[in-house]
């Protein structure tokens, strides 16, 4: 009875007719010392297993038509992300308005392409760009070369850079594609932005 | 005089007929494509074409045109003529077979019966499976000529394969034939008039499928088999010879190719509809001009859910292995063929006797 279902292709010594090659699924096994009305069942019983299994397996695909589909209309509609998507790049600003970096250096650090570049300048009573000592003053993000891994974003320890949404940014020149703080900061609050 | 206007009308009839069954069947393959994209598409919950015209309607159209614009590669060392020959040869006789297929009654037109059919040969099946048979020529021949690997290995399982599948084909519809006593694909249809009755009331329509059921699927297997396609398709088999018989040819050679696959499907699944499903038989009613359409919409109709089955089955059923293939073609389909026709013979003696 142990033979019943997929057999391999190994030599197995046969009680009635020595070694042979077995090697079919669709091979019903007829030599065995079964009384002949189990054969039957046996074999009945794979052909109806056989028949229900399809069955089952063209109910599914049948059912999966008429669900919706998956597909994102992305340049007539636009795409809905994750919120966790890794895409460009945000420097943010605390409440007061305030730029959040103070170029402390971490995520070009952690940087694994090497694509983050920052000038640190020192924040004067009249020129007060962050809450901090420093702030960047020159922030590039050189995006020929970032990989989108994180890493700066799990580095920074002001939750200054983020990562946003944005991920449309083929373009023909590739120093267009070295991103300035201009390009990555957050836009100013309204109220921030009067005086 | 008058035998000169029936020649000449018999002329114009047979080439108006010609252009219109050539013209809907090369429609039906093309959409045929896009039902399959679009049901695949479907089944795993995408939209399919979408783009090209409302649905995507007009994507048969732009696959043409990019197909003609396409440059022709010819693989340096091919046997040029054999490798020019082939698609040639598939796109024929895929197309030769659909001559003999009745897609409707007749009706009178100027005093003339009018068949919907181009020619009723009165051996219209073996003709189906001879020109079927030549098919496999175009797939061994490509697959040699393009001397090249994969192609190679697709053209000889096609032939092994549509070889021994041929077999049980014939097989299938060899109970058929003995209920009918008719190679005629009108003919076969005859019999199919009418219903069963149970206590004076119709319950089930005198289909071949309910007398031959078990014919019936050898027959559709076996079909499925020789055309190609999956759970059969292992002449193609894109995940292990890189299309197969047809990874060589380019633009309009692989279109051809491409056309006499689905020109095949729209055979067998009109031969099948005739053998099995009572042809275009169905409910009439309604005027005259009604009662001569409303059998070639009942005969679309029902190819229609052949074809749909086909795609429906494409998106379910894994490929077979070869051996697994072999196996099942040699030591299941064939025996139960055999048994359908030792069986329907006997039934034929008991009831004759």
């Amino acid at each position: 009875m142990k033979n019943i279902g997929i057999r391999d292709d190994t030599v197995r010594p046969g009680r009635s007719s020595g070694g042979r090659r077995r090697n079919a699924v669709f091979y019903f096994d007829l030599s065995e010392a079964l009384p002949y009305t189990e054969r039957m069942a046996k074999m009945l019983r794979e052909v109806t297993g056989t028949v229900g299994a399809l069955a089952k397996g063209f109910a599914v695909t049948f059912k999966t038509m008429f669900r919706p589909a998956v597909t994102e209309n992305y340049p007539a509609e636009p795409v809905h992300f994750e919120g966790r998507y890794r895409g460009l790049h945000v420097l943010r600003r605390d409440e007061n308005g305030l730029e959040k970096c103070v170029a402390c250096f971490l995520c070009a650090a952690a940087c694994p392409a090497n694509c983050i570049y920052i000038e640190a300048a020192e924040n004067t009573s009249d020129h007060r760009i962050s809450a901090a000592e420093r702030y960047a003053k020159v922030y590039n993000i050189d995006y020929n070369r970032c990989i989108f891994c994180g890493y700066c974003v799990e580095a920074c320890p002001c939750d200054a850079i983020t990562h946003g949404h944005g991920f449309e940014i083929a373009s023909y020149d590739m120093n267009g594609l070295v991103y300035r703080k201009e390009q990555l900061l957050e836009k100013p609050p309204a109220a921030a932005a009067k005086p | 005089m008058a035998q000169f206007a029936e020649a000449h009308f018999f002329l114009i009839e047979s080439v108006v007929k010609i252009i219109v069954v050539l013209f809907v069947l090369l429609t039906a393959v093309a959409y045929v494509v896009w039902l399959e994209r679009k049901v695949v598409a479907r089944i795993q919950s995408r939209w399919g074409p979408y783009w090209v015209g409302p649905h995507g309607l007009l994507q048969p159209l732009a696959d043409g045109l990019k197909f003609l614009f396409k440059e022709d590669i010819v693989v340096q060392d091919a046997d040029k003529v054999i490798y020019w020959m082939a698609p040639f040869l598939a796109f024929t006789l895929a197309f030769l077979s659909i001559a003999v297929i009745p897609f409707g009654g007749s009706f009178q037109l100027f005093g003339h019966t009018i068949q919907l059919q181009i020619t009723d040969l009165n051996v219209g099946l073996l003709y189906v499976f001879a020109v079927t048979s030549l098919g496999v020529y175009s797939i061994a021949l490509a697959g040699w000529s393009a001397n090249s690997k994969y192609p190679l290995f697709g053209g000889l399982r096609s032939s092994a394969q549509m070889i021994s599948y041929e077999l049980s084909l014939g097989l299938g519809v060899v109970g058929v034939l003995m209920i009918s006593g008719t190679l005629s694909l009108r003919g076969v249809v005859t019999p199919q008039v009418g219903f069963w009755h149970i206590a004076g009331i119709p319950f089930l329509p005198r289909w071949n499928v309910f007398r031959q059921p078990l014919g019936f699927l050898v027959y559709f297997i076996a079909a499925i088999a020789e055309t190609n396609r999956i759970p059969f398709d292992l002449p193609e088999g894109e995940t292990e010879l890189v299309g197969g018989f047809h990874t060589e040819y380019s633009s309009f050679k692989f279109a051809m190719f491409f056309i006499a696959e689905y020109a095949n499907m729209v055979t067998v699944s009109c031969l099948a509809t005739l053998l099995f499903f009572g042809g275009w038989l169905g409910p009439l009613f309604g005027p005259y001009w009604l009662r001569v359409i409303l059998p070639v919409i009942w005969f679309c109709l029902k190819v229609f859910c052949f074809l749909f089955f086909y795609i429906w089955m494409r998106g379910t059923l894994p490929r077979f292995r070869y051996d697994q293939l072999m196996a099942f073609g040699w030591k299941v389909l064939l025996p139960l063929g055999f048994l359908n026709v030792l069986g329907t013979s006997f039934v034929i003696a008991w009831l004759h006797s």
